[in-house]
């Protein structure tokens, strides 16, 4: 299929092996009939505990295949992109099987927090792959980062030597028109347009020229103008790029929070456990 | 010029996400360390570790000693043993048959934390849900190899009631399901329901249900069948023709010849008869009266069964008459609970209607489990009420269920 992305792979087989999966561990969770009711200290909720760690290390084996051994293993990494994504969603109904559907303002419902935040910052990092290169190619008219850059150079330029043996009072109006195009973090994430002048601002500007340079104010205005809008197609195409990496900076030290708090709940369960019998 | 520092490539990085924020390596390995300081500390500020290392909050009654772990474990992170329970709690009658179980089954390591699970919160101690049972009953051919009980882990599943009574010829007393077999009750009484609920007095009925049942004091069980509250309205005991309005008094059969011979004497005496002819007379007289309500037909007879001793037969070497005593059930089913008073807004009939049908006390008008299953489940189903285990039945008793007979109240004189 042409379309097919990772998600929707071999006609969305992953999702419906996850479906699948589920339902068969939904229908087990609710035949048990435990004393005490349903809960993780039960011999399903270990089992099913064991099987969300099991997933959780399967999730984590696919970020240390795609950095360490990219071209090595079996299948493609796209080709595992699929059950990562899908089992990852399927986690966050298992955790609540696991635990009977108990949560507490306790040491053992962290893991599961902040597995609802990676799993939450992954659905986005899905979003962003399926969606954004497809946006990216089809803004593509010639436009491009580094085609930006060079023409905001070369406007810049012209400005500088526009402003040579001029007044002091017009050099201000370049400062005030020309403000570095340093783009923040969070401008390129949302990509957030640079404030333009309003008319009213430019003729306030314009004004304390004297009267003979009035002309080639107008031709700075423009130039001025040209720049922005260059540096606002600039943030635009670096930002699908940043918007495309940056979920992945929650992702990952999510992840790794993750597996430290399920470590840790671990540990207290089976060391409380263990320890006396 | 301001504008000449932007060199192009420095805006070009500045472009570049890995500009803006700190590596990956570096930010995973910050999450780690405080997600794991978090956990710990939190765990470790003063006060706040019970609260955030518990599973779950205490039951009710526990959050007194909420504060004190060590009040049920006894060392740091072990389980509950049985002496942290006992220190506070007597074991109770009801649980009296478990170390029996438990010394059967050392492999199950049952513990009074086994089935009574903590950290579940306001949720009661004591589970009233089928679990607690089935964990056991639903493979106790397994735990008890050779029981007659069945194995079965819910109430769709549960066996069909079954009473305890007379089958097959020779007939043999044993327990048997309702609808296996004909069961013949031993209640030693001759009455006929359909005879009684078809009485009319034009075209009410004289007699309802509750004429003769009638809810005892504890609200749950019926008052004994009584002569004077239920039968002596109707069935006055007369025994000679020549006393009309003379009745023999229900009670004991030994007093019926000592009755029937005073009233025969007074007849003679009032007719003037003397000497030892009269007192042959009154003797055969007496004797005749007294077989006459003993045998088929009679004022006894009609309802109790009567046996005939010879005086050659007799202990004493006297002539007896044995009657029956009537053994009427006041609960057929001893192992369950049931209340007639909370079922009232079922009419009797909508669960015995056999009854209406009934020519013998010796058939029993039990409705069969499919009549219970109508409005209760388990597990719970919409617009039935949920009947866990304990809805019914009580906590293991000494004897199991096969050796209790219907429990007989004995009836009134």
């Amino acid at each position: 299929v042409k379309d097919e992305t990772f998600v929707s792979q071999r006609h969305f087989a992953w999702m419906w092996i996850t479906v699948v999966a589920m339902g068969v561990l939904a229908g087990v969770y609710f035949l048990d009939h435990p004393i005490g009711g349903r809960n993780g200290a039960t011999r399903l909720g270990y089992i099913y505990g064991g099987i969300a760690s099991a997933g959780i290390l399967f999730l984590m084996w696919y970020g240390v295949r795609k950095r360490y051994s990219y071209r090595r293993g079996t299948g493609k990494l796209k080709g595992w992109l699929g059950p990562h994504v899908w089992i990852g969603v399927a986690l966050a109904a298992l955790v609540p099987l696991h635990s009977g559907f108990n949560i507490g303002f306790n040491v053992h419902s962290v893991p599961y927090l902040i597995m609802l935040l990676t799993i939450a910052s992954g659905t986005w990092g899905a979003f962003a792959y399926v969606r954004l290169p497809s946006e990216m190619e089809a803004r593509r008219e010639g436009v491009t980062v580094r085609g930006c850059i060079e023409q905001i150079d070369k406007v810049t330029r012209e400005i500088t030597t526009m402003g040579k043996d001029r007044s002091p009072e017009f050099h201000r109006v370049i400062e005030a028109m020309v403000k570095p195009l340093e783009p923040s973090f969070f401008q390129l994430l949302l990509r957030r347009p640079y404030r333009a002048m309003t008319k009213d601002e430019i003729s306030a500007q314009l004004a304390t020229l004297p009267k003979e340079e009035y002309p080639l104010g107008l031709q700075l205005t423009a130039l001025a103008s040209r720049r922005i809008h260059v540096g606002n197609q600039m943030v635009d195409e670096a930002g699908i790029v940043v918007q495309m990496r940056a979920w992945l900076y929650f992702h990952l030290p999510l992840s790794f929070g993750c597996v430290a708090a399920v470590l840790v709940h671990v540990f207290w369960v089976l060391f409380y456990r263990w320890a006396v019998r | 010029m301001k504008t000449q520092k932007h060199v192009p490539s420095e805006l070009e990085k500045r472009l570049d996400i890995a500009q803006h924020v700190p590596s990956l390596a570096k930010l995973s390995v910050l999450a780690i360390v405080i997600t794991v300081g978090a956990c710990f500390a939190w765990q470790f500020s003063k006060g706040s570790r019970r609260a955030t290392l518990t599973s779950g909050p205490l039951s009710n009654h526990h959050r007194l000693i909420e504060n004190s772990c060590e009040r049920c474990h006894p060392s740091a992170f072990r389980g509950t043993p049985d002496q942290a329970c006992v220190e506070c709690h007597k074991m109770p009658e009801h649980a009296a048959a478990m170390p029996k179980m438990i010394a059967a089954h050392p492999e199950q390591q049952a513990k009074c934390a086994s089935c009574h699970k903590e950290h579940h919160g306001m949720r009661s101690l004591v589970p009233a849900d089928s679990p607690m049972c089935t964990g056991c009953h639903m493979r106790i051919n397994q735990l008890l190899p050779g029981t007659e009980q069945a194995s079965f882990g819910d109430f769709d599943h549960h066996p069909e009631f079954a009473v305890h009574g007379w089958v097959g010829m020779p007939p043999t007393y044993r327990r048997v399901r309702l609808g296996e077999t004909t069961i013949r009750s031993e209640t030693q009484i001759k009455f006929s329901h359909k005879k009684h609920m078809a009485l009319t007095d034009g075209n009410k009925s004289t007699l309802e249900c509750a004429s003769c049942h009638e809810t005892a004091e504890d609200n749950k069980t019926f008052r004994p069948m009584s002569y004077p509250r239920h039968c002596e309205r109707c069935h006055l005991i007369d025994f000679d023709e020549r006393l009309k309005g003379q009745h023999v008094p229900h009670g004991k059969a030994e007093n019926v010849l000592p009755f029937v011979t005073g009233a025969i004497v007074k007849l003679h005496f009032d007719a003037g008869e003397k000497g030892d002819e009269a007192r042959v007379k009154i003797e055969k007289e007496s004797a005749d009266d007294e077989a006459a309500l003993f045998t088929e037909g009679g004022g006894c007879n009609r309802c109790h069964d009567v046996e005939d001793v010879a005086a050659a037969d007799s202990p004493d070497k006297k002539h007896h008459y044995n009657v029956a005593q009537p053994k009427i059930p006041e609960r057929w089913m001893p192992a369950a609970r049931f209340s007639h008073p909370v079922h009232r807004f079922v009419s009797c009939d909508e669960c015995h209607g056999n009854r209406s049908e009934s020519t013998s006390a010796s058939d029993i008008n039990l409705p069969g489990i499919a009549r219970c299953r109508q409005c209760h489940a388990d597990p719970p189903a919409p617009g039935k009420v949920a009947s866990p285990c304990l809805q019914c039945h009580g906590y293991h008793s000494d004897e199991p269920l096969e050796k209790k007979p219907a429990a007989v109240k004995p009836a009134g004189p």
